[in-house]
């Protein structure tokens, strides 16, 4: 009988808080019953990552489960992808997060100078792993008897086999592995894009190696997937005209949701100074990177057509660290009398600062020019709050009971949040993880013609 | 018999040059032909294109004499290419311009034309015009030359670049203002050397050699190729490293890009380590290859590419290329001067190096696509040339 096997391997190596995408193959390996298997792209052996003190706290709340299987099967270690020094660099960057998670309950300055030395190593290391060391698979090729040999001796996988993968798939070269498999067993692959932003919009993209290994990534999806899985439409319509171009027989599309959702034990938990600046008016939250493709810089349109209309609005409150070109912004809101009193700028908050701010802002605005999702505007609506959006395919999709504004079009906004009553939404669209679990389990299943819980 | 003259002569002790005449008295000659490019050193479109033409001039005066001036080192530095020193290198085209080759001292007594290749041997052309002051003189341009090298040199010396390129500009003003006739490669080149010339530029498009295939390669099982043939010049290394970036991250398994030419030595130091996602070899370099080498390669290949970046003129690698009938994926720039051809079966223009990586992955990872027939025999430089001669005869005949 045809086993169902999902590659954890972006949760099981991954060393900061599951969000984005690994939030998605976190939740749905803890609520769909499957074979597990990890390919071991890091450059840590399996006993390495049971005592790395962070890795292994994870493994055991969110992949208990799945750790203990991986070793009754064996992990499927399929990668020495940095050399010796990159790795050893690495190391001592997830020594020093280690240390950092432990010494979180100290002063906020230790706590900060700890940050900045692992920052400090993790920029070294990404510097020196992207310019001096590119990835040498071939060292691994000459050393492991997993790639070198055909068949593969050390796959758990037989003919049917159903092969779920949904992580950060381009950073392991889980599908290169996957490909080798397929030329000597008859697996199905189910993928799954996230979006196709790098590919439909790579000038949001700060990095084109990136772009290029996302392409590369994408084309082998193409080539190699029984079934894709997307969340709006607008995505899969991204994918067939990608398959279009690359003159590929599009795979088959199923739009499954993606949950929403925070741990029911957390308590939120106000953000320290932050009510004498609100004054009382309320005010409207923005949740992302300071990125282009976030489109801040319409916030700042927004406030000095207020001014010059002697119109009054709510304070800004942003959360996202500082990203790839908006430099000149970032100066402008931390400088800038006006937009300095009229934008609090929080560059990190703890998931207990997030509910509170979600649970007591008025509305959430999302001018985005690209989205492949939008969580925070999800969050929002989780909270019952009134959502302003750009006026692009994905957020028509996934959030309509929103109000949807161009994104080139400071005025529009102006208007809507101050002449608009931010009444809170009575329903929420964005089901939990537990409905999405259920769902993405059961449309493979179906695909498949067989029964998954 | 024929004496071998050849002379190095030391400038700015800087660049030597050297170059070679059949004879100091040439009583036969009445063409005289010179090319800026050494004898020695790897083959070019620049060098090729002089070649042909040298043919042209053959056709009409058996007894033409060609002089190639050409830098000695040449061969050596284009082997040891480095973006950081091109602008050095442009500057030695101006070396040249000033450099006294004392052509005049020979003796050519019936000679009734000069046809000269690039500018920078103005001077000498002009020290043969008082000599022989009945002689006909011919340019045969290559590009506006100024405008290539504004690009260049805008982009490695910034302000320096000004002085340059309009000390270039108003060579080529001079030239077109005194010659007889101005030899351009596209219609753009001729629309600019028009407003300085008396007569009507004559437009010779750069164009192919037709090469025979031993054996038909179009059934033959053959893994998914992507050529990229070219000298080591600044559009070229440029064009590959805007367009092909990263080829280890985005090309397909079992495929590869094979660079042929000096551009395979130039850009060896920036591929030459990659290996793929699979861990194999994804860029292999030939920088020296016989015509039937090359005519196998261009058979196999799953697609040509004609990544250049900027530049003017026309590419003759675009010619051989339409010709060969294999798919093509080109920028914008490299059909400068083959527009006609924008809509023949397997012509992909793109634009960005997105759009141009999308498409050589789907010719290699596509069924491979049979050779195409895109009607190209206008392509082939007796056809390009012909309205060379035509102009030679005239100015011969009076």
């Amino acid at each position: 009988m045809a086993r169902f096997w999902m590659n954890t391997t972006s949760s099981s190596i991954w060393h900061g808080t599951p969000v984005g995408i690994i939030r998605v193959e976190k939740e749905l390996s803890l609520r769909i019953k499957h074979e597990p298997f990890v390919v071991d792209g890091s450059g840590f052996k399996r006993d390495e990552l049971r005592s790395t003190p962070i890795l292994a706290g994870q493994i055991n709340t969110a992949n208990k489960d799945s750790f203990q299987r991986n070793k009754a099967h064996g992990f499927l270690v399929a990668a020495r992808m940095y050399p010796r020094r990159a790795r050893l660099v690495k190391g001592i960057g997830y020594l020093i997060s280690s240390l950092y998670g432990i010494n979180s309950g100290l002063d906020k300055t230790l706590d900060k100078s700890v940050g900045q030395i692992y920052l400090l190593i993790k920029n070294l290391y990404l510097r020196f792993s992207s310019s001096k060391k590119r990835l040498d698979i071939k060292k691994y090729v000459g050393t492991s008897n997993y790639l070198a040999r055909t068949p593969p001796v050390n796959s758990p996988f037989s003919d049917g086999d159903i092969i779920f993968t949904c992580g950060l798939d381009w950073d392991n070269a889980i599908l290169e592995k996957i490909s080798i498999l397929k030329k000597e067993i008859d697996l199905n692959l189910v993928t799954v894009i996230y979006d196709l932003i790098p590919i439909s919009n790579p000038e949001y993209i700060q990095n084109t190696r990136h772009v290029n290994r996302l392409l590369g990534h994408f084309t082998l999806l193409a080539q190699l997937s029984t079934l894709v899985l997307v969340n709006t439409e607008a995505t899969a319509a991204e994918f067939r005209k990608l398959c279009v171009q690359l003159d590929l027989v599009t795979p088959e599309i199923r739009i499954v949701p993606w949950g929403v959702g925070f741990d029911s034990s957390l308590e939120p938990k106000e953000v320290p100074g932050i009510l004498p600046k609100i004054k009382n008016n309320g005010f409207l939250l923005a949740v992302g990177t300071l990125e282009i493709r976030k489109n801040y810089q319409i916030f700042v349109n927004i406030i000095k057509l207020a001014q010059e209309k002697n119109q009054a609005i709510p304070h800004f409150v942003f959360v996202g660290t500082p990203g790839w070109g908006t430099h000149e912004l970032q100066i402008q809101i931390e400088n800038e009398e006006l937009l300095q009193k009229s934008i609090t700028w929080l560059k990190s908050a703890t998931d207990e600062q997030l509910i509170w701010l979600y649970q007591n802002c008025d509305a959430l605005l999302s001018p985005s020019f690209g989205e492949g999702f939008g969580l925070p505007v999800a969050e929002a609506q989780f909270f019952g709050k009134k959502t302003y959006i750009s006026d692009i395919p994905v957020y028509r999709e996934l959030f309509p009971d929103s109000t949807f504004i161009s994104p080139n079009d400071p005025a529009a906004w102006l208007l809507a949040i101050t002449k608009e009553s931010h009444s809170n939404l009575s329903s929420r669209s964005i089901p939990d993880w537990n409905t999405a679990s259920k769902i993405v389990a059961q449309t493979i299943g179906d695909f498949f013609g067989t029964e998954m819980k | 018999m024929t004496n071998q003259k050849s002379k190095a002569i030391k400038f700015l002790d800087t660049t030597s040059y050297d170059f070679s005449v059949k004879s100091e008295n040439s009583p036969l000659c009445q063409i005289l032909h010179l090319i800026p490019y050494s004898p020695n050193g790897p083959t070019h479109g620049g060098k090729i294109r002089a070649n042909e033409i040298s043919r042209v001039l053959a056709r009409v005066d058996p007894n033409v004499e060609v002089i190639s001036f050409g830098d000695a080192d040449y061969k050596e530095r284009a082997i040891q290419i480095d973006l950081l020193a091109i602008p050095r290198s442009l500057i030695g085209d101006l070396e040249m311009l000033q450099k006294d080759f004392e052509l005049s001292s020979l003796e050519f007594p019936n000679l009734k034309m000069i046809v000269f290749e690039h500018p920078w041997l103005w001077y000498e052309v002009k020290s043969l015009k008082r000599k022989y002051p009945n002689v006909k003189i011919i340019y045969s341009s290559h590009n506006v030359e100024y405008q290539l090298k504004d690009e260049i040199l805008l982009k490695y010396l910034g302000q320096r670049a000004n002085s340059i390129s309009e000390a270039i500009k108003s060579i080529e003003i001079e030239i077109s203002n005194n010659v007889d006739r101005v030899i351009v490669v596209s219609q753009q080149d001729k629309d600019w050397y028009s407003q300085f010339t008396r007569l009507d530029p004559v437009l010779a498009k750069n164009g192919t050699r037709q090469r025979t295939s031993i054996l038909n390669r179009d059934n033959r099982p053959i893994g998914s190729n992507a050529l990229v043939i070219g000298s080591a010049h600044p559009p070229n290394i440029e064009g590959c490293l805007k367009f092909l970036s990263d080829p280890d991250l985005w090309l397909p398994n079992d495929a590869k890009i094979i660079v042929v030419g000096s551009l395979a030595t130039a850009l060896s130091p920036y591929w030459g380590h990659l290996r793929n996602r699979w861990g194999a070899t994804c860029v292999e370099f030939i920088p020296d290859i016989d015509d039937l080498g090359l005519k196998e390669l261009i058979d196999d290949s799953s697609v040509i590419l004609l990544p250049i970046a900027y530049g003017g003129g026309t590419n003759l690698k675009t010619a051989e290329a339409l010709v060969s009938g294999r798919p093509i994926v080109a920028s914008p720039q490299a059909f400068r001067g083959f527009e006609e051809y924008l809509q023949s079966p397997y012509v992909n223009i793109a634009e960005t190096n997105l759009d141009f990586k999308l498409k050589v992955t789907t010719r290699l990872i596509g069924k491979r696509i049979p050779s195409v027939d895109r009607n190209t025999s206008k392509l082939y430089w007796d056809s390009t040339l012909s309205s060379i001669e035509v102009a030679i005869q005239e100015l011969i005949n009076g």
